[in-house]
């Protein structure tokens, strides 16, 4: 990795009345990774979106996104950002091709760019169908094509399957890694650790305004893989979990040999387990 | 802060787009002229006194109602639908987001001023068009100015509407009334709105319209206040 993060904060600190929403954050995200901030409700993932978008101000501690001061952003640069939030709304009386023309307008990116966008995240057939006639899924899609419609160098969602069906999460899992893999940086939230796992590059463990770990969730399962385990489907279907010790090995090798094996799993830790471990607390 | 007529564009049609898909708001215009054509067509006393009161009517309708309708209830709508937090995050300022939505409502507001007058029956040899368009657009951008403030202050478009109601009122009223009593009158001479009957009569009965140095300093006054109510309300309001 650069060292020229395209996000630094540092000792990010928010407060709404006493509690503390952040406590001095401290993390880099580095271009054209998939950072994810994992954590329970009121963790401060949405105010961290916030600040970094430029539409709250901290207390103290400051934040660079593409190298200006969010505090001081000029709007210009939300010509290479994109942001979905849990308020971002469409304009609900008008087409959603009529939506997407009008951010085209406002980016002076070409409009020929929308149909494909439109079948990319499947609502093609309904572009000319009023959003308010649009399923929340449906709705939650054209958002996320109207955040992508200026090529942003950085994505920012928030919890951006939250509440979405499977099958729609998925196709919103897929855009995000082509997404990625077109030289986007991702920072996204959620609460759900399968999801941080899937996706993310990076995740940071954000605990009561306070960053726990921060690391690739397959490092971060290691790191706390403290009791290494086994487990184990014999022929028999009988299923055994095993610490790991030198007659461990010796069994699981026999078994190898005579053909006694029918699956065998690690168990290493989720990033809930982890999540667990570091914060004495559950996800959700 | 650097003003980009692209975006201005943008925020025009999409606000056009939106006005026109509005029944409600369109009905205030929709109302200015069957107010007028009703009372011209069915009410023929063609007094100059009668076509003077309907003409005044249907403008002040448009105008003050209209005009504070359709700034209060695009930016309710923003609100209510938090699309205005959206433009703000996607490079657009106050400033064009203001200016993109004042234009289609003038816009949609004037020409429904242009059409009342032949409607009425009144000639544009009666009224100077120069001196008409002057007074009926600046007093139709100081009227969306104080829908705009109305439209910051208001949760949801029915929200927007029942706000603004008082204030269309008084504006509209206060004008029209103004032969009731002097106080009334007295009052209705501090209103931006009072510049409109002024000039309707004064071309109708005397054929003539001169600018007084105090109507100007009203209109300017009224412009400049709601400017900066509306610097301060958007600046306190907008994203919350
Ligand atoms: N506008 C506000 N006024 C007062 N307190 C707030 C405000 N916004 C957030 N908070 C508080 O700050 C803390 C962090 O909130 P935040 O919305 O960032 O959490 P989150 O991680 O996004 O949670 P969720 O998963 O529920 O969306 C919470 O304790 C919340 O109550
Ligand atoms: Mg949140």
């Amino acid at each position: 990795m650069t060292n020229n993060p395209i996000i630094e904060v540092k000792q990010l600190y928010k407060s709404f009345g006493n509690e503390p929403a952040l406590n001095n954050l401290d993390f880099s995200v580095e271009k054209g990774e998939i950072f994810g901030f994992l954590g329970p409700s009121g963790a401060g993932k949405t105010t961290t979106i916030k600040i970094l978008t430029g539409q709250l101000n901290q207390d103290s501690g400051s934040a660079t996104v593409l190298g200006s001061n969010s505090q001081h952003f000029k709007e210009n640069i939300y010509e290479h950002i994109g942001v979905v939030t849990h308020d971002s709304g469409l304009y609900e009386n008008l087409l959603a091709y009529n939506n997407l023309v009008t951010f085209a307008r406002i980016f002076n990116s070409d409009k020929k760019s929308i149909d494909p966008l439109l079948k990319r995240v499947g609502l093609y057939n309904d572009r000319n169908k009023l959003v308010k006639k649009f399923s929340q899924g449906m709705k939650q899609r054209l958002i996320l094509a109207r955040a992508i419609l200026n090529r942003p160098e950085i994505l920012f969602l928030d919890e951006p399957t939250n509440g979405i069906d499977p099958g729609t999460t998925k196709e919103i899992h897929k855009l995000i890694f082509e997404l990625r893999d077109s030289g986007t940086t991702i920072f996204l939230t959620t609460h759900n650790m399968t999801e941080a796992t899937k996706l993310c590059d990076r995740v940071a463990l954000l605990n009561d305004g306070k960053i726990a770990e921060i690391g690739s969730p397959q490092d971060l399962s290691l790191k706390y893989n403290k009791k290494i385990q086994f487990k184990v489907l014999l022929k028999d279907n009988e299923s055994l979990k095993l610490n790991d010790s030198e007659e461990t090995r010796g069994k699981i090798n026999w078994w190898l040999e005579n053909g006694e094996l029918q699956t065998i799993h690690s168990c290493e830790p989720t990033l809930e387990d982890v999540f667990l471990q570091v914060t004495g607390r559950k996800l959700k | 802060m650097n003003i980009s007529l692209r975006k201005i564009n943008a925020i025009f049609i999409l606000k056009l787009q939106l006005f026109l898909g509005n029944l409600s708001l369109l009905m205030i215009p929709a109302m200015a002229i069957g107010y007028v054509v009703i009372f011209k067509n069915f009410f023929p006393a063609n007094t100059v006194a009668f076509k003077a009161l309907t003409l005044n009517m249907g403008i002040l309708l448009n105008i003050i109602m209209g005009g504070i309708m359709f700034g209060a209830y695009p930016i309710a709508e923003e609100k209510e639908h938090h699309t205005l937090g959206v433009l703000m995050t996607s490079s657009i300022n106050a400033t064009e987001y203001f200016i993109g939505s004042l234009l289609p409502a003038l816009l949609i507001l004037t020409i429904t001023n242009i059409i009342l007058v032949p409607l009425n029956g009144t000639s544009w040899n009666q009224v100077s068009i120069i001196n008409y368009l002057i007074i009926t657009v600046i007093c139709s951008i100081i009227s969306i100015l104080i829908g705009f403030t109305l439209g910051l202050f208001s949760k949801n478009q029915t929200n927007a509407g029942v706000v603004s109601l008082l204030p269309a009122a008084i504006f509209t009223l206060v004008p029209l009334f103004k032969g009731f009593s002097n106080k009334i009158s007295h009052t209705s001479d501090f209103l931006y709105s009072g510049v409109i009957p002024r000039f309707i009569n004064q071309s109708l009965f005397k054929h003539s319209y001169s600018w007084s140095l105090f109507e100007v300093s009203v209109l300017i006054a009224w412009f400049i206040i709601f400017s900066i109510v509306l610097f301060y309300a958007y600046r306190y309001k907008h994203f919350d």
